[in-house]
């Protein structure tokens, strides 16, 4: 199938999977017990009016059947109003925009870090399968999955942010103002955040290389006297890497809900902080806004992967 | 129009404390004078010295910074670039003139107030009699969604006398006028600002205080500037103040990341998570302060449906629960035993009143003679809070001893809104913070009207009494009225007060200036007239 | 034509070969023998347990470990040691279990739909997408509301949230395998699809799954830490090491054992997971024999 009739069929249907998403949610959420008014005024100072929850309420439509919030909702965020949290007060469109590039240097500096560790991880643990040094790497990736993020988060404050007090122990500046000092509060919250995709990807990467290398071509290979060096890099790797991008895809698509974690511990102000914060409130407009922008980012690498994925393999293109 | 000859201070002087809290005696101030106030002494040992950006962290951002708009996360911030007209005392009562000269009753529905003088906003605009006529009109119009509105109701008009004089008229004998000065709606706001944009004053604030906004980034921080021309400095005789450069307010949501912050250094004062101190009292750079705070942690009973309406019920509860061991367990002992609801050191609250005794013999006893000496189930919720989590499962395991199986559902802030609403529960979180005005916790958990009650508490004498206390104007009389009230609810047992708050903060030995023992006495007067400052003039 | 021959799968003829593949296999066996120590931990704690792990002490909370309570006390008083022990029934049960739902759900599909192709491809494949947007905090947050907080609520989320992974994973690997010659072979010579699917294809694209697997036992126990702290999974007072561990946090300078006791089970346990699977992935695949120098 030609590439770009594939590209617009699996746009379309990323569409229609949007609308479904989103009007789904909405009616899940409605479910969700509890008044997002009552809740976040509690939170902040004591109220004795309800006469003044009431005009709150009024004000951010609440009052209204969820057929017509939703519809109101819909037209508009389709015309760039994305609404005002009722949470927060503020803008939601402002709130995405201060956050996503949080979010997104969050997001690439955890990639790089998992497959800069990963896959090097993988290879030499299947390269020398069973041995000491297998073990040894394969033991560490699956600590690097199975320790909490939290976790490993507070032990390196302590020991890069207090102890040795090499890196700010949190916060966030924005590269624009001061680079030096984002990239290294970034260092911490990118590290946590992709030693745990580090560890998947090394295992798949082992896994895969190990079957690739036990394929009759490989054998072919070598009895034709190819180094082994030749064979690995010339052969092996490439097949090898296939699975490992669905992985990266999955890990990436997943990542939102790791990102909530470091977030909330290295005081990120990211989408994974706000997102969670807001349902949690019942907060709509910002749920819905995040909603939307998740589910763009998980088609669109979906689609991206599986293009990759027909690239690196011809054989498994997808066919009608 | 002359201005009143009568220019001395009215006293609203109040009673020596006997109950044994930190207050001393107080004779009443002699004039408007800031300098004649007790607590406005400043003989440091140490001179003060400028300079430095003072750092701290909170958990949360503070939303909006317009104080009548909602949601506001963060009132200590918010009490740095916004000031009140009036401050509350070391008992919580409102009788320390901050922004204002004075205010007097000429009959229990008119007020005249006078303002200082000398007092500019942010943006360079008199803070005058017009500036406040326009801010409380502003709160009061629908047009402003100020949630303050509902506590300005008696007001009938506001009428300038002169530049400085102010003529309230009320519908009511409103007594707790001089309290609402001293809460929201008394932070003075810029007119000029507020006409200006009024959306744009939810983060562009210009108040009168210490400190100008200087950058704000939200969920991450907030910068302050000092205030130059601050008027506090030139009327107190220390032109000088505030000493710090500015302050800069982080935003860290996790309690262990944010002591790492100050032990890192990056921080120079915190509010601790309780189970912190241990670890933190013998570090030899720090001080910790234990401060008494004006929230009481109770629970809820539904006394008009379901089986709390037997008031035998009521007491085997209150009885099965061992306050004590509640404090020492899930407060490290940072917190006080609660008689009642108003907390020990404030002024309504009756000293006649013993907490309830533990004594669950005498909760088996009342069980059985109210007919479930075989066990009682009783429904609830409870805030999902860790620490919520915690005395949920303290209090259900102490119930489950007498025989009470305390079903609790723990859940997150929305959901227990709905569930008060509807009144959907026997025993639930209960209790209130930021007690300042007697009227508003009384009326919002045991007045029909209450925002927080939805009719699960209907006592009579109760409702009177609150009704009676809102137009007493005499403070003696008006603080009878309130120990009344709280023995009339105490003998009902209407709801299970358990302990009033204790807040602990740590400073860096750095910190210079901080006085604890005349904290105690003065409160909100003394913190908010002694700025700190950095030893040294740095962080 | 060797080739031919060669390629023919092995298929396991009974469950003792495996068991004695695996057996060989010296760090599968030690994963096998730390699982059934756990599992065996759980099923005995009644009697192991030194305490009640219900019983609260409010004036002995946090307290450092001593030889009362070799592991210290929580927030609430409670025995540590106790607490972790029990709470190996919680995590073992739920990581497992929805683990296993997960896999099957997800295999299932992703085989049908890397074998039929077409437009069942395109659809489970949609499904996987949309699965993948939706918040499964909404989820667990609504069916808390309707069916009451519990672990329940938490199985049926990660099930039906951690299939997509399996789903997509074995989607590709049957791409590959069904191109090879011996699967058309199989097609030529009159076996049915399903016979095909599941005799020929299946065993052959195992290897990723099972590491997919072993992970996701550790994720799912942690997945159940995360929601548990917000009151969503177990409910108070029942203990699992993902609550434990949560809670812990808070405490950590007072009693780091409080978080890190259940924290290093659960790294165990994956870990003892994780060679166990490696052990069996090598038991099932032949083709691994002829992969190059295996030891250095």
């Amino acid at each position: 199938m030609a590439m770009g009739r594939y590209i617009g069929v699996r746009l379309l249907h990323a569409l229609v999977i949007l609308a479904l998403v989103t009007m789904l949610v909405f009616v899940i959420a409605q479910l969700i017990p509890g008044d997002a008014v009552m809740a976040a005024m509690a939170s902040s100072v004591d109220m004795n009016d309800s006469a003044v929850v009431a005009r709150v309420r009024h004000q951010f439509g609440l009052d209204q059947s969820i057929l017509v919030q939703f519809g109101n909702w819909l037209t508009r965020y389709l015309t760039g109003d994305w609404g005002t949290s009722i949470g927060t007060g503020q803008k939601v469109h402002a709130m995405f925009v201060q956050r996503l590039p949080v979010t997104l240097e969050l997001f690439l500096g955890a990639t790089a870090w998992s497959v800069v560790i990963g896959i090097p991880a993988g290879i030499v643990s299947a390269l020398k399968r069973n041995s000491a040094v297998d073990v040894v790497v394969s033991t560490g990736t699956m600590i690097g999955v199975s320790i909490p993020s939290f976790w490993e988060a507070i032990m390196l404050i302590y020991l890069l942010g207090v102890v040795f007090p090499i890196l700010p122990p949190s916060g966030y500046v924005p590269f624009a103002e001061n680079p030096l000092l984002n990239l290294k509060s970034m260092v911490l919250p990118t590290f946590v955040l992709g030693t745990h995709s580090a560890g998947l990807l090394a295992r798949y990467v082992r896994s895969s290389l190990l079957e690739v290398l036990g394929q009759d071509y490989i054998r072919t290979a070598r009895a034709k006297g190819l180094s082994e060096r030749a064979i690995i890099t010339l052969h092996a790797l490439k097949p090898a890497m296939i699975p490992v991008v669905t992985v990266i895809g999955l890990a990436w698509a997943h990542m939102l809900a790791g990102a909530f974690f470091v977030e909330v511990i290295f005081a990120i102000p990211g989408l994974g902080r706000m997102s969670v914060d807001a349902i949690f409130q019942k907060d709509f407009p910002v749920v819905q806004a995040t909603l939307i922008a998740v589910s763009i980012n998980v088609l669109v690498v979906n689609l991206l992967v599986d293009i990759v994925y027909g690239y690196l393999d011809p054989r498994v293109r997808v066919r009608q | 129009m002359d201005s009143n000859p009568d220019r001395r201070e009215f006293v609203l002087g109040f009673v020596a404390a006997t109950f044994g809290a930190v207050l001393a005696p107080q004779s009443a101030a002699a004039s408007g004078a800031l300098r004649d106030q007790p607590w406005a002494v400043w003989d440091y040992k140490d001179k003060p010295v400028r300079g430095g950006y003072f750092r701290t962290a909170v958990e949360r951002y503070i939303g909006k910074m317009n104080p009548n708009h909602w949601p506001v996360l963060d009132w200590i911030s918010m009490g740095y670039f916004h000031e009140r007209l009036m401050l509350t005392d070391g008992e919580y009562k409102p009788t320390v003139p901050w922004l204002l000269e004075g205010l007097k009753f000429e009959d229990p529905q008119t007020v005249l107030m006078r303002l200082r003088e000398g007092v500019v906003f942010h943006d360079g605009s008199k803070f005058d009699a017009a500036a406040v006529k326009y801010q409380m009109e502003w709160i009061r119009d629908p047009k402003s969604n100020a949630w303050t509105a509902a506590w300005l109701v008696p007001l009938v008009s506001i009428d300038v006398v002169d530049e400085r004089t102010l003529r309230w008229k009320f519908n009511v004998a409103w007594a707790a006028f001089a309290g609402v000065m001293a809460n929201v709606p008394g932070y003075a706001m810029s007119a000029a600002a507020l006409q200006a944009d009024v959306e744009k004053y939810d983060s562009e604030p210009r108040g009168t205080g210490p400190y100008l906004l200087e950058e704000a980034s939200p969920d991450n921080f907030l910068k302050l500037k000092r205030n130059p021309n601050w008027w506090f400095a030139k009327a107190s005789g220390n032109p000088e103040m505030p000493y710090f450069d500015g302050i800069h307010v982080s935003v860290i949501p996790d309690p262990a990341v944010r002591l790492a912050n100050l032990r890192a250094g990056k921080i120079d004062a915190l509010t601790l998570d309780k189970s912190q101190y241990a670890a933190l009292k013998d570090d030899p750079s720090i001080t910790i302060y234990r401060i008494p705070g004006n929230h009481v942690n109770a629970l809820r009973f539904n006394t008009t449906k379901g089986v709390f309406q037997d008031i035998r019920l009521r007491k085997a509860v209150s009885h099965a629960l061992d306050r004590k061991a509640l404090i020492a367990g899930t407060q490290l002992g940072f917190a006080r035993l609660a008689s009642c609801m108003f907390p020990g050191d404030h002024w309504c609250h009756n000293p006649e009143l013993a907490p309830v005794t533990y004594d669950p013999a005498l909760s088996k006893e009342l069980l059985a003679e109210a007919g479930h000496a075989n066990g009682l189930t009783v429904r609830g919720y409870y805030i999902n809070t860790t620490m919520g989590q915690t005395i949920a499962e303290a209090v259900k395991n102490m119930l489950a001893k007498v025989g009470i199986d305390w079903q609790v559902d723990l859940l997150p802030a929305a959901a227990a809104a709905k569930r008060m609403q509807a009144l959907d529960y026997e025993l639930a979180t209960g209790g209130w913070t930021f007690i300042y005005d007697p009227d508003l916790m009384p009326t919002g958990l045991y007045h029909p009207n209450g925002g927080f009650n939805f009719g699960r508490s209907k006592n009579d004498a109760a409702i009177a009494l609150i009704e009676a206390g809102r137009s007493e104007i005499d403070f003696d009389k008006r603080q009878k009225i309130y120990w009344q009230l709280e023995k009339v609810l105490y003998d009902a047992y209407e709801d299970a007060w358990l302990w009033w708050e204790e807040t602990l903060v740590a400073y860096r030995k750095n910190v210079m200036g901080w006085d604890h023992e005349n904290f105690l006495r003065y409160r909100d007067a003394w913190f908010w007239a002694h700025p700190l400052w950095f030893k040294n003039g740095k962080a | 034509m060797t080739d031919i021959v060669a390629i023919v799968p092995v298929r396991p003829s009974g469950a003792s070969l495996v068991l004695r593949a695996v057996l060989r296999h010296r760090l599968a066996t030690y994963g096998l023998i730390v699982i059934l120590l756990f599992c065996a931990m759980a099923a005995l704690a009644p009697w192991i347990a030194p305490y009640n792990p219900y019983e609260q002490d409010l004036y002995a909370v946090l307290s450092a470990p001593s030889a009362a309570h070799w592991f210290g006390t929580d927030n609430l008083g409670r025995d540590l040691l106790s607490r972790t022990i029990y709470g190996a029934r919680v995590s073992l049960l739920f990581g497992i279990g929805s683990t296993a739902l997960s896999t099957a759900l997800g295999v299932a599909l992703g085989l049908i739909a890397g074998f039929r192709g077409g437009w069942v491809d395109g659809l489970i494949m949609r499904v996987t997408d949309a699965f993948l947007c939706f918040p499964p905090l909404i989820f667990i947050l609504a069916t808390s509301a309707a069916l009451g907080p519990g672990l329940h609520n938490v199985v049926l989320s990660f099930t039906l949230f951690g299939w997509t992974g399996f789903a997509r994973i074995i989607r590709g690997q049957v791409l590959l395998v069904r191109e090879l010659p011996y699967i058309e072979a199989a097609r030529a010579s009159g076996l049915t699809p399903h016979r095909i699917m599941l005799a020929h294809v299946l065993p052959n694209t195992l290897a990723p799954v099972i590491v997919a697997v072993t992970i996701t036992v550790g994720l799912a126990i942690l997945a159940e830490s995360g929601v548990s702290f917000l009151g969503l999974g177990v409910q108070p007072p029942t203990a699992s090491w993902g609550k434990e561990l949560r809670v812990g946090f808070t405490y950590l300078e007072a009693v780091p054992l409080f978080s890190i006791a259940p924290g290093l089970m659960i790294t165990l346990v994956v870990i003892a997971f994780n060679f166990l699977g490696d052990g069996l992935r090598d038991a099932l695949d032949p083709r691994l024999k002829g992969a190059g120098p295996v030891r250095k």
